[in-house]
C-alpha cells in the first residue's frame, strides 16, 4: 500500500479491484439499491485510501462539510443573505484546503525569494485528486445557492464525489449529470451490453495509455531530463522531444478518459466526455472545447462568466480570458511553468478572439474558409499547443527555454553520425547546408520520428473512441464535429469507421486488450494524477 | 451478431493472443531466464539478454552451480571469457556474473549470496577505481553495517548477515514470470528471432557478453567515433567534482567496507580469490591523470594492498593490477580507420583477447603457449616500485604520443570549465 496509487493501468486494479467491486455491487443490488450504492462508496474510498489511508479523513470531512452547507444553503429555506454567506464560507473552506495543500509551499517560497528571507516550511504532500473534488464540490455549492440542486441523501452525494472512475483525474462531473443516474433502478441490474461496451472502451483506453503514451514517452522524457541538466539540445532532438511529449500527453489523457468511461459503464453509469480529439482543432478556442472539457466548462461557468464574460466590452473580455486561463494554469500545478502555460493559452485565446473580430470587420470570411487558411489555422493551433506543452512539461523555466532555443535552431541543426554514414554523398550536401553530425548511432533519433510519423495520422484522421462507439452512446453527452473548426472531420474514415458486433472487431479489440495488458509490466502514472 | 456471441468470441481471441504471446516469450527466452531449448538460427543468439542481466544473472549463476565465478561490472562481463582454455582444460564450470552499471553492493552482494550455498572454489573479482570514487559532499558513515536494503537486494536468497531473505521468493516469481506477460519481452523476442546473425551481440549461457555489435560498429563507423564518445563521457565524469578515495573525514569508505566484508567471507570459506584491477586504454588513464586523479588512484591501490594482505591471508587472495600502462593499452587511435583495436573495444572496455592473457597470467602461464607477460601482482613489497614505474610510463606515453595527448586535451578543456 503506502504511497502507491491504485492506477487503472495496474494488475491490482484490473484483476482484483474492478472485478471484485463489480461482482459485489451486483450481488448487493439484490438486497436493494442503497446497499449497492453504499458498497460503491466504500469501494471508491478504498480505491482512494490505497494511496494514503490518512488522507481518507480529508476527503470524508470535505464531503461532510460540503454536503451540510449544500443542504443549508438552499435560498428557498434561508434568507438570501444567509445563503450567500454560507456559500462564501463553503468556497473559502474548499479553496482554503486547496490553498494549504497545493499552493502554500509555492507561495511561501516566492515570498521568501522576494523578501530575501528564508521560511522553514515543510513540503506538504498534495492529497490525491484534491483539485478535482474541490472544484466538483464548489460547483455543487454554487448550484445549491442558485436553487439548482435537489435534496440528495448523503450516500448519493458521497458517491457523486468519490465514484472511483472519475475520482482521481476527472472528469469534473456535475451533480445533475451523475446523481440522477445513481438513482435509476435499471442501472442496478447487470446488463450484457454495458459489460461489453464498458470492457471494450476500457481496453481501448488501456492500449492508448500503456502502449502508445508510455511507448512514445521513452522519446520525450530523456530530452526534457537532458535539458534539465543544462545541456544544449539540438534542433531535431528538441522538436522530437516536444512532439513526442505532445503525443504522450494526448494518449495518456485520452487513454485515462476512455478507461474512466469504460469502468463507469460497467456499472451502468455514463460519465461526461472529457477529451475529444483536441489536436483536430483549427483554433485554440475549439482546442479548449476538446481538451479537458469538464475543466474548461467549470472555468467558463464558475470563473469566466461570473467575472463578466464577454458582456462588458472587449477589454474586459480579454482580461477575463487571461484571468481564467491563468487560474487554469495554476490549477494544474503550483509552479511558474504552469502559470506561464496558462498565460500563453490566455494570450492565444485573446489573439483568437481578436482575429475573429478582424475577420468580421474586414469581411475576410472567404479567405478564412479557403483550404489554404484552414490548413494554416490548424498548423498554427497545433504548434501553439506544442509550444505550450514545453512549459507544461519542463521542470522549470530554464529547462523550457533550453528546449525552445533548441527548437528555434539556436544550438545548431545536426543528425547522428550513425545515420550520416548511411547517407553516403548526401551527408556532404547536408554538411554544406550547415547540418552537422553528432555522436551516436541514431536509433533514438529514428525511433522518435517513427513514433511521431505513426501517431500523427492516428490523432488526425481517425475517429476517437466515442465516435467509434457512438451507436452505443458511451458517454453522458455527445460532441459533433464541425468542419469549420475541426480538421478532417468529414473524411470517409471519420464518417464510416464504426464499431460493430463483428468477428473482425472482436479480434481487433481482443488484440488491443492483450497488448494493453502486456504493456502493464512497465507501470507508469497517468500524467493528470499529479494535478 | 448478438452481444453475447461477440463477447464470447472476444474472450476466446483474448485467450488465444495471451497464450500465443506467452509461448513466444517462453520459447524464445530473449533474456535467458528459462533456459529453454536453443535452436541455431532461431533463438541461440540472445542479442538483448545483456539489458536484463541484473534480473537474470544471479538466478542463472545459481542454476549453473559453477566452480569458478567472475564478479564485477561490464568490464569483466565483456573481457573475461568463462569458456577460457584454462577453465576447460581443468574442467572448471565457470560463470561470468559481471553486471553492467551495477553498484558494488549489487556486485558483491550477489557474489556473497552465491558463495553461501554454492560450491564455488575460485572467484575472480574485477575492480574499478570509478566504482570507489567518493563525492566530497558525501557524509554517510562508511562503517554503517549492514548496508541499507535496496530493491535489488530482494533477489538475494540471504541478507547480508546470512539470515534468509523473506522477499526472495516473491521477487524470484516476479522476475521469472512477469516477463512472460510483457510487451517489452514480446518485442525483444521478435528482435531475437530476426537477429540471429554474427554481428549481433550475445549474452552466452555462461554469462559472457560477446559485444559483436561493437565490432560491427567499429568497422562501419570507425573506432574513433567510439573513442570520441567514451572519452567525452569519461572526461565529464572525472571532472565533475574533486573525487576522493575515502569518505570525507575518514580513511575508509562504504565501498571498502563492502569489499572487506566480502573478502572476509571468502577467506572464511577458503575460496581462492583473484582480485584484479581492470585494464584501461591509455586514453582512459591519461584522462584520469588530467583530472588530477592519479594520486587518489594510487592511494586506492595501496589501500587494496592493505586489505588483501591481512595477517590471516594465507595466499588465498591475490591482488593483480592490469591498469599499469603497457603496450597492450597503448594502441594508437588517431591513425585507426574502420576496424577494431586488437585489445580494446573502447577506452574503458577490454576485449576477450586481452582477458585471455590476463587469465593465463593470473593462473600461471602455460609455458607451451608463449603467453606474453601482462599485469603485476601487487603486494606490500612490490606496490611502491610498481606504482613509481607506472608514473614514469604515463609520462613517457605523453612524450611519445603528443598527437594523442593533444586530441585528449580537447575534451578536458570543455569539461574543466564546469568543475566546481
Amino acid at each position: 500500500m503506502g504511497a502507491k496509487k491504485m492506477l487503472f493501468n495496474s494488475y491490482e486494479f484490473i484483476f482484483l479491484f474492478l472485478p471484485l467491486t463489480y461482482i459485489i455491487f451486483y450481488f448487493l443490488s439484490r438486497f436493494g439499491p442503497e446497499k449497492a450504492i453504499g458498497w460503491l462508496v466504500v469501494a471508491s474510498l478504498f480505491f482512494y485510501g490505497w494511496w494514503n489511508p490518512a488522507y481518507l479523513i480529508l476527503i470524508i470531512i470535505s464531503m461532510i462539510v460540503n454536503y451540510l452547507i449544500g443542504k443549508l444553503i438552499n435560498p428557498d429555506r434561508q434568507s438570501v443573505f444567509l445563503a450567500k454567506h454560507l456559500l462564501i464560507l463553503g468556497i473559502i473552506f474548499n479553496l482554503g484546503l486547496l490553498a494549504y495543500y497545493k499552493y502554500a509551499h509555492f507561495f511561501m517560497e516566492n515570498i521568501a525569494a522576494l523578501t530575501n528571507n528564508t521560511y522553514d516550511i515543510e513540503q506538504i504532500i498534495l492529497p490525491l485528486a484534491i483539485s478535482f473534488f474541490t472544484f466538483q464540490q464548489i460547483a455543487f455549492l454554487v448550484d445549491a445557492y442558485r436553487g439548482l440542486t435537489k435534496e440528495y441523501q448523503f450516500l448519493h452525494y458521497a458517491l457523486f464525489v468519490t465514484f472511483f472512475p472519475q475520482l482521481i483525474a476527472g472528469p469534473i462531473v456535475h451533480h445533475k449529470e451523475m446523481l440522477p443516474q445513481f438513482l435509476l433502478k435499471k442501472n442496478i441490474k447487470p446488463k450484457l451490453e454495458n459489460i461489453t461496451i464498458g470492457l471494450l472502451i476500457f481496453a481501448m483506453g488501456l492500449f492508448k495509455k500503456t502502449v502508445l503514451a508510455d511507448g512514445v514517452a521513452q522519446y520525450a522524457t530523456p530530452v526534457f531530463e537532458l535539458a534539465q541538466t543544462g545541456a544544449q539540445i539540438g534542433f531535431f532532438e528538441s522538436w522530437g522531444g516536444a512532439l513526442s511529449y505532445s503525443f504522450q500527453l494526448y494518449f495518456d489523457f485520452s487513454g485515462y478518459s476512455d478507461m474512466a468511461i469504460g469502468a463507469a459503464r460497467l456499472f451502468g453509469i455514463k460519465i461526461p466526455l472529457n477529451f475529444h480529439s483536441p489536436y483536430k482543432a483549427k483554433n485554440i478556442s475549439e482546442f479548449w472545447k476538446r481538451w479537458h472539457i469538464t475543466l474548461s466548462r467549470f472555468l467558463r461557468d464558475y470563473v469566466y462568466f461570473p467575472l463578466g464574460g464577454n458582456r462588458k466590452g472587449k477589454a474586459r473580455r480579454y482580461s477575463n480570458l487571461m484571468i481564467t486561463m491563468l487560474l487554469g494554469g495554476l490549477w494544474h500545478g503550483a509552479g511558474w511553468t504552469f502559470i506561464i502555460w496558462g498565460a500563453l493559452h490566455g494570450f492565444y485565446l485573446v489573439v483568437n478572439h481578436f482575429w475573429h473580430f478582424i475577420v468580421r470587420k474586414l469581411s475576410l470570411q472567404a479567405f478564412q474558409n479557403s483550404q489554404l487558411w484552414q490548413g494554416t489555422a490548424w498548423l498554427i493551433t497545433y504548434l501553439s499547443v506544442v509550444l505550450g506543452w514545453v512549459f507544461f512539461r519542463a521542470e522549470d523555466y530554464d529547462t523550457a527555454m533550453i528546449i525552445l532555443q533548441g527548437m528555434m535552431g539556436y544550438n545548431g541543426i545536426s543528425i547522428p553520425n550513425g545515420i550520416a554514414i548511411h547517407l553516403a554523398g548526401f551527408a556532404d550536401i547536408l554538411s554544406t547546408w550547415g547540418i552537422g553530425f553528432t555522436l551516436g548511432g541514431g536509433s533514438q533519433f529514428v525511433w522518435t520520428y517513427l513514433w511521431i510519423i505513426f501517431l500523427t495520422p492516428v490523432v488526425l484522421f481517425f475517429p476517437n473512441t466515442q465516435q467509434f462507439m457512438d451507436k452505443f452512446e458511451p458517454a453522458y453527452n455527445k460532441i459533433s464535429d464541425q468542419k469549420e473548426v475541426s480538421i478532417f472531420s468529414q473524411s470517409i474514415i471519420m464518417k464510416n469507421l464504426r464499431f460493430k458486433y463483428t468477428y473482425s472487431w472482436a479480434i481487433f479489440s481482443a488484440a488491443l486488450f492483450t497488448f494493453g495488458i502486456f504493456a502493464l509490466s512497465h507501470i507508469s502514472e497517468f500524467l493528470y494524477f499529479q494535478f | 451478431m448478438k452481444t453475447k456471441k461477440f463477447l464470447i468470441i472476444w474472450v476466446i481471441f483474448t485467450g488465444i493472443f495471451f497464450t500465443s504471446a506467452i509461448s513466444v516469450n517462453y520459447f524464445t527466452d530473449p533474456y535467458r531466464l528459462y533456459d529453454t531449448y536453443k535452436a541455431t538460427n532461431i533463438n541461440a543468439i540472445k542479442p538483448v539478454a545483456g539489458t536484463h542481466s541484473r534480473q537474470s544473472k544471479i538466478y542463472a549463476a545459481r542454476k549453473k552451480n559453477p566452480d569458478v565465478l567472475v564478479v564485477g561490472n561490464s568490464r569483466p562481463e565483456l573481457g573475461i571469457d568463462p569458456q577460457h582454455e584454462f577453465f576447460q582444460q581443468n574442467n572448471l564450470k565457470t560463470y561470468n556474473m559481471g553486471i553492467p552499471g551495477s553498484s558494488l553492493k549489487m556486485q558483491y552482494g550477489y557474489a556473497l549470496d552465491l558463495i553461501r550455498d554454492q560450491n564455488i572454489k575460485t572467484i575472480f573479482i574485477g575492480i574499478d577505481f570509478a566504482d570507489y570514487m567518493n563525492h566530497p559532499d558525501r557524509i554517510s558513515d562508511p562503517f554503517q553495517w549492514p548496508p541499507k536494503v535496496q530493491e535489488f537486494d530482494n533477489r538475494k536468497k540471504y541478507n547480508w548477515d546470512g539470515s534468509e531473505n523473506p522477499a526472495f521468493h516473491s521477487q524470484y516469481l516476479k522476475d521469472l514470470y512477469l516477463p512472460l506477460i510483457s510487451l517489452g519481452t514480446l518485442k525483444d523476442s521478435i528482435f531475437t528471432l530476426i537477429n540471429q546473425k554474427e554481428t549481433a551481440k550475445n549474452l552466452t549461457e555462461h554469462g559472457f557478453n560477446t559485444q559483436n555489435n561493437i565490432a560491427h560498429a567499429s568497422k562501419t563507423e570507425g573506432i574513433r567515433i567510439l573513442f570520441n564518445q567514451k572519452n567525452k563521457e569519461m572526461t565529464a565524469r572525472f571532472n565533475k567534482t574533486e573525487w576522493q578515495t575515502f569518505t570525507t573525514g575518514y580513511q575508509w569508505s562504504g565501498e571498502f567496507e563492502t569489499l572487506n566484508f566480502l573478502l572476509k567471507q571468502l577467506r572464511s570459506r577458503n575460496i581462492k580469490t583473484y582480485l584484479f584491477i581492470n585494464p584501461y586504454h591509455a586514453h582512459y588513464l591519461k584522462i584520469m591523470e588530467m583530472a588530477n586523479l592519479e594520486k587518489p588512484f594510487q592511494d586506492w591501490k595501496r589501500k587494496l594492498v592493505d586489505l588483501t594482505h591481512s595477517p590471516d591471508n594465507n595466499d588465498l587472495i591475490e591482488l593483480w593490477d592490469f591498469s599499469i600502462l603497457d603496450d597492450f593499452q597503448s594502441e594508437r587511435i588517431l591513425d585507426q580507420d574502420r576496424k577494431t583495436l586488437k585489445w580494446f573495444w573502447e577506452p574503458a572496455h577490454y576485449r576477450k583477447e586481452l582477458g585471455d592473457i590476463m587469465i593465463w597470467n593470473m593462473m600461471g602461464p602455460d609455458e607451451k603457449k608463449n603467453i606474453p607477460s601482462f599485469g603485476k601482482k601487487l603486494t606490500p613489497a612490490t606496490v611502491e616500485t610498481i606504482l613509481q614505474h607506472d608514473r614514469i610510463k604515463l609520462r613517457l606515453y605523453s612524450k611519445n604520443n603528443p598527437e594523442e595527448i593533444k586530441y585528449l586535451k580537447q575534451f578536458t578543456q570543455t569539461s574543466v570549465k564546469n568543475k566546481p
